[in-house]
């Protein structure tokens, strides 16, 4: 091994120095302490690297694999009773099992009228908006025409918002993609999620949802889903209607 | 199932940081990078029985990611179109000089070109040995060592010029 050898094999690998690299900087003060630099350099850019993980991803990741993986066993089901009736007998211990799960939620949601199912798309939009919590300190206006430029290509327009628009970007809502929106209002900056629900809507539940900072309600609309989030004790009805009723579909 | 279910949570649990900061280099936006790991996941599910052995996990899911951040240069491209401007937040730095340093090491990786910078993520990020990382990106190990070894030599460069322009400016 030469010197040119021994430095770019260091600094290729610094942390995965091996035997003979070792031996080279042996009694070598200057090799030893190029190898150590090198270390340090690394330590550097790993840090560097080291960046924040969103906090629940891990637990999102399983919710959002076995939803995806319910609606797709509950989509196959279905598919299978149309093709043919006498499939239903040949159901294996999954779907089996799947199917009686649905019953009790049908039940525990038709029968029990204290028993409050939150929505899981409410949970889904707190924690969306927790996810991006700086987008409702922005001050700087976003004109009409631009959240209208982004909501036509929903096949949406928006005649006006109950104030002024703060943050417009489009965003992923459980798989759908839809448009994120923050307007100021009299009772601070709310939060406005247009979901296209032609693929598939939000399921059961109740329709309001909270926490103990936010409120909100989703409203349920053939083209799209309107999902509102706002400051805790803001009037929500009054400014849902005022939402709803603004928008317009082509 | 409760076998399968099992062996994927411990899955999850073990990579859903590592992939998501490579993820994140990887395209550099927090809402990608975590529909990226979402999306690797779910796939990984549907396909766990493919995964024969458990120490492969880690190059098999780079490989899906990887797959999968290919894929979204296919969709449409409003998808993710404005969202580039959003800016990483560093909620990991105390003082100013080291926020402002990391800022500095932090956009001379982003300038990596993609070829260099893949390697010493998988290295760094992954912690994948040269021969993984060799396997992963289908090179031969050799053109490996020599990726990394530029990718170091590009930062340490870019920095040692920074800081002259630094001084530069101090004086």
């Amino acid at each position: 091994m030469d010197e040119l050898e021994f430095r770019r094999r260091t600094i290729a690998q610094p942390n995965d120095i091996d035997k003979e690299l070792m031996e080279f900087a042996n009694n070598n003060q200057e090799r030893q302490s190029f190898i150590s630099d090198m270390k340090d350099f690394d330590k550097y850019i790993q840090d560097a690297l080291d960046i924040p993980v969103p906090e629940n991803l891990a637990d999102r990741i399983l919710l959002n694999t076995s939803l995806k993986e319910k609606a797709l066993q509950e989509e196959q089901a279905t598919g299978d009773n149309v093709v043919d009736a006498c499939s239903r007998f040949k159901f294996d211990r999954v779907h089996l099992a799947l199917a009686a799960s649905f019953v009790v939620a049908i039940s525990a949601f038709f029968f029990s009228a204290e028993q409050n199912i939150v929505n899981e798309a409410g949970e889904h939009a707190l924690t969306h908006v927790y996810y991006e919590i700086s987008s409702l300190d922005k001050k700087e206006p976003i004109s009409l025409q631009s959240v209208n430029d982004k909501l036509a290509i929903l096949g949406g327009h928006i005649d006006e918002l109950p104030g002024k628009v703060t943050y417009a970007m489009f965003c992923d809502f459980e798989g759908e993609k839809g448009l994120h929106l923050v307007f100021e209002s009299d009772f601070g900056p709310m939060t406005v999620f247009i979901v296209p629900s032609e693929n598939k809507s939000f399921g059961f539940g109740d329709d309001s949802f909270r926490d103990d900072r936010f409120e909100g309600h989703i409203n349920r609309g053939p083209q799209a889903d309107t999902i509102l989030v706002a400051n805790a004790g803001a009037p929500i009805n009054m400014y849902n209607e005022r939402v709803t009723g603004a928008i317009r579909w082509l | 199932m409760a076998e399968k279910q099992k062996r994927y949570e411990a899955l999850v649990h073990v990579y859903n940081k590592e992939l998501y900061r490579f993820a994140y280099w990887l395209c550099r936006d927090p809402h990608i990078a975590d529909d990226l790991v979402q999306e690797t996941f779910l796939r990984a599910w549907r396909s766990l029985d493919s995964l024969l052995d458990q120490k492969a996990a880690k190059p098999w899911l780079l490989t899906i990611l990887r797959r999968e951040n290919a894929r979204r240069f296919e969709r449409k491209q409003f998808d993710y179109s404005d969202v580039e401007n959003d800016t990483l937040v560093d909620e990991t730095s105390h003082s100013l000089d080291d926020e402002m340093e990391q800022t500095v090491i932090q956009r001379q990786i982003a300038l990596l070109s993609d070829e260099y910078r893949e390697p010493l993520l998988l290295q760094v990020v992954m912690g994948c040995s040269g021969e993984e990382i060799a396997g992963i990106l289908n090179l031969n190990k050799n053109t490996v060592m020599t990726r990394l070894y530029r990718a170091r030599n590009q930062l340490k460069e870019a920095l040692s010029r920074d800081d002259e322009q630094l001084k530069g400016a101090s004086k």
